[in-house]
């Protein structure tokens, strides 16, 4: 296909006029039947690489991905923009609407699917039954131990992909190492794989790490920046408690500001207003959790706030990187205080199972197994049977399964291996748990270090990096001082009565 | 405030009969026989289901509260009865609370869908007028999306005529509401290139705890369906999008079932073996049927003398708890029958 066609299919299709960078060139691979890998960052528009070709390919394009509120948002759009062939399938979704689909696959040319299901017997066997043009693995770092989201369930993929029939394979990160990626092409068996690695650094990012003494010391310099700059904020928070709280405290120390709050504990409505208010300049500031931000493309967010230490460079790369897409000079601020060191380390306890558990859910099997028991069918029921919460109980079903210790809920008892299962089952929690921590080793190291915040931020990702000779971080000079963004444009707030607003609402 | 006059006003209705869990089962509208029981039992009809999401927690969290502040007496374990203080609370400002627009048993799930359809209607009629076809529609729902698809494909010609129609509508039927909740309603909705407020955006403008937000749009969406219903006339647009709705209470699913094979002619006990359900599942299911069906044979489940004795026992004893009925009743009369005929004497009364 030319590059006139596609620049054509583009705009008919998107609306865009021209391709961003590494998208035409992973679309013109994807296109030609390639396995291809692609690291683009945040914000470029990696969904198109297999949007545009899963409306020009001849069979399904299926893609995976872990994050069931960003399936559904794209879902939303595409339909939206008039592609209707398009679904997400889930384990939320009702079991009726989702068996509908599943017997109509065929009238689909875009399937988002979550990992776990699609290894279902059932599901893999109806997908068997089509073509499937393209596979798209989204997310691709949650394959690789390395990355800071393994996910068990995606270490399956190499057989669903089998089973498939060998589609071409579509990997996407916004976040892989050098190494994530390696570990990517292998898993995937992605044969004579063609790489699009683009750098993720953002040259009209300006950074700024500032410590704070405590969580007032933070609200008051919040709300001053927030006073002297009137341009789209978001600040992302560890809890959704803080995000609401700080939220109505700034309400009310900004009351000529529109201020919100979003996490994914909302009603789906709220969720959707806030969201699209942001979207619309109907707000000025939204106090979110990490759920916030995945799909949307919001071009002018100016400052993007981090409340709390994220857990490891790589959210925090994504999450800066929703600034400033329009490119216009942004800026990135993370506050700390002494006592958040402590915060993300708790939930790495809060992500594994700890040592002890994992010999008492040994023993609890052992017995269940002899008692002639299976595993309860649920999840939450299983995970709460051994006291775990659901992503330890995921951790460890995984490492079990691994093992051949228990296939769905049936349990395999074996006395000559049960021990020294156990013991590489507690090795691999404990390789884990070092990982998480010196993800977040890295992290404190960034906000301690005392060289160039730009330098160090990507030189775990990519080899080199463009440098910026104003406004670089504050390590380099740069303070709020040497920032003048454009304001936002003062909109009339609608303060009339209800007839009125109704008026306006309804018949203009 | 909302919050706490709904649930003092069933505690109050229900007195010390049931523990305070039965006011949260009526609340969050479970659909249970025990529950439906109670609502018509304890005129609690039109609160059913009026805060279906209301967590656990928080409702314990709210008595306690209540307790604390003396509105509430804590009469036994998980008991509670109203005080003479909390009876003068809720005279004092259920006036200016909106308690009688309530109407949870009929509106169910009309009153939820109406609103889901009404919010999407105004945003698609909106922006189609101002030729903007791809926006994020509010409400996911796959009903509420395929009427307002239907509708709007049905009606497309004469767009320009639905909007002024739909606005006049709105408009005369909001007058009939008090400006504050008017303007709750229309802060909700969602239009060209305006998106409506978040219940907690609502909360901070109308200076109400969060709570009360969804009950206020609730109960607005419930005397707008009470209005349409009495001047459907003036309301063509309005009233279509109610028309499909049914308005009527529903036998849990399990309890429709056995009524269709009561009607089949089959006895309690051969409705339990088909279904491989407990006798007194099913008996728990005659009882729902009696609630709600108008032309109930009592007779079939007991002679006439059983159930002159049972009337004359709730009359002599005036309570309704079925251990003192009882032992006021022979011994070969069973609770079955006397539930039965609570059901039957409370429908009558209304």
């Amino acid at each position: 296909m030319t590059e006139q066609v596609l620049e054509h299919q583009l705009k008919k299709y998107f609306a865009y006029d021209s391709f961003r960078p590494g998208q035409k060139e992973i679309i013109r691979n994807v296109l030609k039947g390639e396995n291809v890998l692609g690291i683009l960052p945040t914000g470029s528009g990696k969904s198109i690489c297999y949007q545009l070709p899963a409306r020009i390919l001849p069979g399904i394009t299926v893609v995976v991905s872990p994050l069931i509120s960003l399936m559904m948002d794209q879902v939303k759009q595409l339909r939206a923009t008039g592609f209707k062939e398009v679904v997400a399938l889930n384990s939320f979704m009702d079991p009726a609407e989702r068996k509908r689909v599943m017997n109509h696959l065929d009238a689909y040319k875009l399937i988002y699917i979550s990992p776990e299901l699609l290894q279902k017997a059932k599901i893999l066997d109806s997908f068997k039954k089509q073509i499937i043009s393209l596979l798209t693995v989204d997310e691709a770092h949650c394959i690789s131990q390395w990355g800071h989201e393994f996910r068990p369930d995606y270490l399956k993929l190499d057989r669903v992909k089998r089973q498939l029939g060998n589609p071409p394979v579509l990997a996407l990160s916004a976040t892989a190492t050098p190494e994530v990626q390696q570990d990517i092409v292998q898993h995937l068996a992605m044969n004579g794989c063609v790489r699009h690695v683009y750098p993720m650094d953002r040259e009209n990012l300006s950074f700024l790490v500032q410590e704070a003494a405590d969580d007032q010391a933070k609200q008051a310099m919040i709300s001053e920046i927030a006073a002297e700059f009137h341009v789209p904020i978001l600040i992302y928070f560890s809890s959704r408690n803080d995000a609401q709280e700080v939220a109505s405290a700034l309400a009310d120390k900004l009351p000529d500001r529109r201020i919100a709050f979003y996490h994914g504990g909302m009603e789906q409505l709220d969720r959707i207003s806030v969201q699209q208010q942001f979207m619309n300049s109907q707000l000025d500031l939204i106090c979110c959790t990490s759920a916030f931000g995945m799909g949307i493309d919001k071009s002018d967010i100016r400052l993007v706030i981090h409340y709390h230490l994220p857990p490891q460079l790589e959210s925090f790369i994504q999450e800066i990187g929703r600034a400033g897409r329009d490119g216009r000079r942004s800026v990135s601020l993370l506050l700390f205080s002494p006592k958040d060191m402590m915060l993300p380390k708790s939930f790495i306890q809060h992500e594994l199972p700890h040592p002890k558990s994992i010999f008492t859910v040994f023993r609890q099997l052992k017995e269940l197994f002899l008692a002639g028991g299976d595993l309860p069918h649920k999840e939450e029921e299983t995970a709460q049977l051994f006291q775990l919460n659901e992503i330890q109980w995921r951790f460890l079903r995984q490492q079990l399964e691994k093992h051949g210790m228990i296939k769905g809920n049936r349990i395999f008892y074996n006395e000559a291996g049960w021990d020294d299962h156990c013991q590489a089952i507690k090795r691999q929690r404990d390789e884990r748990e070092w990982l998480k921590e010196s993800k977040l080793r890295e992290m404190l190291e960034w906000i301690q270090e005392k060289g160039c915040l730009r330098r160090n931020l990507y030189k775990n990702f990519q080899a080199s990096y463009r440098s910026v000779e104003k406004q670089c971080c504050s390590n380099c000079g740069f303070s709020f001082a040497d920032w003048d963004p454009q304001p936002t444009a003062r909109q009339e707030e609608a303060s009339g009565s209800w007839e009125i607003k109704l008026k306006e609402l309804l018949l203009s | 405030m909302l919050l706490e006059a709904v649930i003092l006003t069933c505690n109050s209705h229900i007195k010390q009969d049931r523990t305070i869990a039965a006011t949260y089962h009526v609340l969050t509208g479970k659909r249970s026989i025990q529950t439906l029981q109670d609502a018509h039992l304890y005129a609690l009809e039109s609160f059913f289901g009026t805060a279906k999401s209301l967590d656990k927690q928080v409702f314990d969290k709210k008595v306690d509260q209540l307790a604390r502040e003396n509105l509430l007496r804590q009469t036994a374990p998980s008991v509670y009865q109203v005080s003479s203080q909390g009876e003068e609370w809720l005279k004092h400002h259920s006036q200016q609370l909106p308690m009688a627009y309530f109407n949870g048993l009929a509106c169910h799930e009309a009153g939820n869908l109406f609103a889901k359809r009404l919010l999407l209607l105004v945003q698609t009629l909106t922006n189609s007028q101002n030729n903007h076809f791809s926006f994020i529609p509010v409400v996911d729902h796959q009903d509420a999306e395929n009427w307002v698809r239907q509708f709007y494909q049905a009606n497309r010609f004469q767009e320009n005529k639905l909007l002024p129609q739909l606005y006049k509508e709105l408009y005369h039927l909001l007058k009939r509401f008090s400006d504050r909740e008017a303007g709750m309603f229309v802060d909700r909705l969602t239009g060209y290139k305006n998106y409506g407020m978040s219940r907690f955006q609502l909360a901070e403008k109308y200076s109400l705890p969060e709570a009360d937000v969804p009950l206020y749009l609730l109960a607005i969406t419930h005397q707008m369906l009470t209005l349409l219903e009495e001047e459907n006339t003036k309301y063509r647009v309005l009233t279509y999008i109610r028309s499909d709705l049914q308005q009527s209470p529903m036998l849990t699913n399990s309890a429709a079932i056995t009524q269709r094979l009561l009607h089949q002619g089959n006895t309690i006990s051969q409705i339990a073996a088909k279904r491989r359900l407990k006798e007194n599942t099913i008996y728990d299911h005659v009882v729902e049927i009696a609630l709600y069906d108008a032309n109930f044979p009592t007779e079939h489940f007991m002679d006439r003398n059983t159930h002159l004795e049972i009337i004359h026992a709730i009359n002599q004893k005036k309570t309704q708890k079925l251990k003192q009925l009882k032992e006021a009743v022979h011994d070969e009369i069973s609770y079955f029958q006397i539930r039965l005929v609570l059901a039957r004497t409370n429908r009558i009364k209304k």
